[in-house]
């Protein structure tokens, strides 16, 4: 690790103490920011907070700075994916010391990915030196200390986005819509299957804020198990899924399609499925209620 | 500024080397006919954003194509690469309409220059390069939006009796993290080469952005530029520029004298 030699005194390393970041949950409930965010995407805006405690007059001392010096705490909040610099917070350290400052920190998913790095830094931006050794310029880095998450996790996601219905001209009372493109079956699943969203519902809203409650627990189960139903059914009347073979590591939109049957009706071939969609179409839906656990 | 909220497909890059690998030696005509907006194995990402349309790929393969005969493709770009570098860059920032963190993925910018417009990487780096072709940063295209995000978007726009940023200063900017991207750094390092443009040059401006960049760089161990005031920051530039003037006509001398 490179360590920054800077041409003036700085502050022993006790007289700053990092608190250690917090994730804000939609919750309200702060938990210790973990190594990895696996549920991030472009779309989570990170809320996160810290408690920075500063000792003023052992800084300022050491510094040989006047004591009235103006000391800033910035966050700067970097992402090795894009190589996005953010100057994410900034708060003035008060005359009062010791003081322990609460720093917030709200940062959008689209400009974020892959290690997010946060530097907290104590400057003097208006720094009155007292020494020749002083830091005499503004934005004199006195301290700073660096934490990291990793953003995005390696499993796979469901082809998801949100759309305010009634703003697209779709029934503002639906709650999501299920795309399937089979007419190539060879196209990759992700791009041929979208679960789109409204977003405009509140319903809807509260389960993409991730807002956790029995309601949205059930409503989550419900789009798990209409989305499996509507996939079934489509690889039930497919010919093109029906004629393939199983193959786990399958990224088209039939392979995948074929594999779920596979993974819901285990015993059964799409022969029999087809047969009991004409005559017995209730033992395909008990099943996926099964599956799908769409009761608690 | 623009805000992104498209996806754009990505091509894995073992389907990207094996296409790179198959374009190798095929003509600009023939690399113009393969060009196409669909792609079997790629596919926007998971979440994050909707997938670009079929309509908004069109747009981008048609612009980036008109750019580059407005800069006289097919012929070879002798002289200035600019001609179509940076209207291409913000031409591409502002229609592309991609979230930022996807725009820095490789397989969006190896789908670009490889499925919808072949032809263009050859045209603008004859030698082929894969770094220039797969979507990496020094990629023909990502470096061109990269530079329209930090810079622009308008890459083509300079205050009067200055001229636009040359490839060397571009390079010089955004091939440096901790310059590039953070785009009030960026845009004020640019502004104070500009300024010393306005009052009289004695040497050459990307020379001395090279020095600029190298001093802004060792002064940033230091001090925070983000907790400067735009004034104070603007004096840190001038007193770094006027340092690095001072330098480089004092190298001129001695090397003369040597001479």
């Amino acid at each position: 690790m490179r360590i920054p030699v800077v041409p003036f005194l700085t502050p022993p390393t006790t007289a700053v103490k990092h608190g250690g970041w917090y994730l804000r949950a939609p919750d309200g409930i702060n938990s210790a920011l973990p190594k990895d965010i696996p549920h991030w995407d472009y779309q989570t805006t990170l809320e996160l907070t810290a408690t920075l405690s500063v000792d003023r007059d052992t800084v300022t001392q050491a510094c040989q700075l006047d004591r009235d010096s103006v000391l800033n705490v910035v966050v700067l909040a970097t992402s090795d994916h894009t190589r996005i610099q953010i100057p994410a917070a900034r708060v003035e350290v008060p005359l009062t010391s010791p003081v322990d400052l609460p720093i917030e920190v709200r940062l959008h998913g689209s400009d974020l990915g892959g290690r997010l790095t946060l530097e907290t830094v104590l400057v003097a931006v208006s720094p009155k030196p007292d020494g020749a050794l002083s830091p005499a310029r503004p934005g004199s880095i006195l301290w700073r200390e660096r934490h990291w998450t990793n953003l995005e996790g390696v499993g796979s996601q469901f082809p998801t986005e949100s759309v305010d219905f009634k703003a697209s001209g779709r029934d503002e009372r639906a709650g999501w819509e299920l795309r399937i493109d089979l007419s190539d079956p060879d196209a990759r699943f992700m791009s041929a299957v979208r679960l789109i969203m409204n977003s405009g519902h509140p319903s809807i809203a509260k389960l993409l804020r991730g807002e956790l409650g029995e309601d949205t627990e059930q409503l989550l189960r419900t789009v798990h198990w209409d989305v499996t139903r509507q996939m079934v059914y489509t690889a039930i009347r497919s010919d093109d899924v029906a004629a393939l073979e199983l193959d786990p590591e399958a990224l088209s939109v039939a392979g995948v399609l074929r594999n779920l049957v596979a993974v819901v009706f285990p015993t059964e071939n799409i022969v029999t499925l087809r047969k009991w969609l004409d005559s017995e179409p209730e033992r395909i839906e008990l099943r996926l209620q099964h599956h799908c656990g769409l009761l608690p | 500024m623009m805000s992104g909220r498209l996806l754009y497909p990505r091509l894995p890059r073992s389907t990207a080397q094996q296409i790179y690998a198959e374009q190798k030696d095929a003509s600009l005509d023939d690399l113009y006919s393969m060009g196409a907006l669909h792609h079997p194995d790629a596919a926007p990402g998971a979440t994050g954003g909707h997938p670009a349309p079929h309509e908004k790929l069109l747009e981008v393969q048609a612009t980036i194509r008109r750019i580059a005969a407005e800069a006289g493709y097919p012929a070879p770009l002798s002289g200035s690469t600019q001609r179509f570098d940076r209207p291409c860059g913000t031409a591409l920032y502002e229609i592309m309409e991609i979230v930022p963190a996807d725009a820095a993925r490789e397989g969006v910018w190896s789908f670009l220059s490889l499925v919808v417009v072949p032809e263009i990487g050859p045209w603008r780096f004859p030698s082929r390069a894969e770094e220039r072709l797969l979507g990496r940063p020094r990629n023909v295209l990502r470096r061109l939006w990269w530079r329209a995000w930090a810079l622009g978007p308008d890459l083509t726009w300079a205050p009067e009796n200055c001229e636009p940023l040359g490839e060397d200063e571009f390079v010089n900017i955004m091939e440096r993290p901790s310059l590039g991207g953070n785009r009030r750094t960026a845009q004020s390092l640019r502004d104070a080469l500009w300024r010393a443009e306005k009052s009289g040059l004695d040497i050459p401006r990307s020379e001395l952005m090279r020095q600029l960049a190298r001093r802004l760089r060792a002064a940033r161990s230091h001090i925070l530029l983000d907790a400067l005031t735009d004034s104070e920051l603007t004096a840190l530039l001038d007193e770094l520029t006027e340092e690095s003037v001072h330098d480089l006509q004092g190298l001129r001398t001695t090397t003369t004298h040597q001479d």
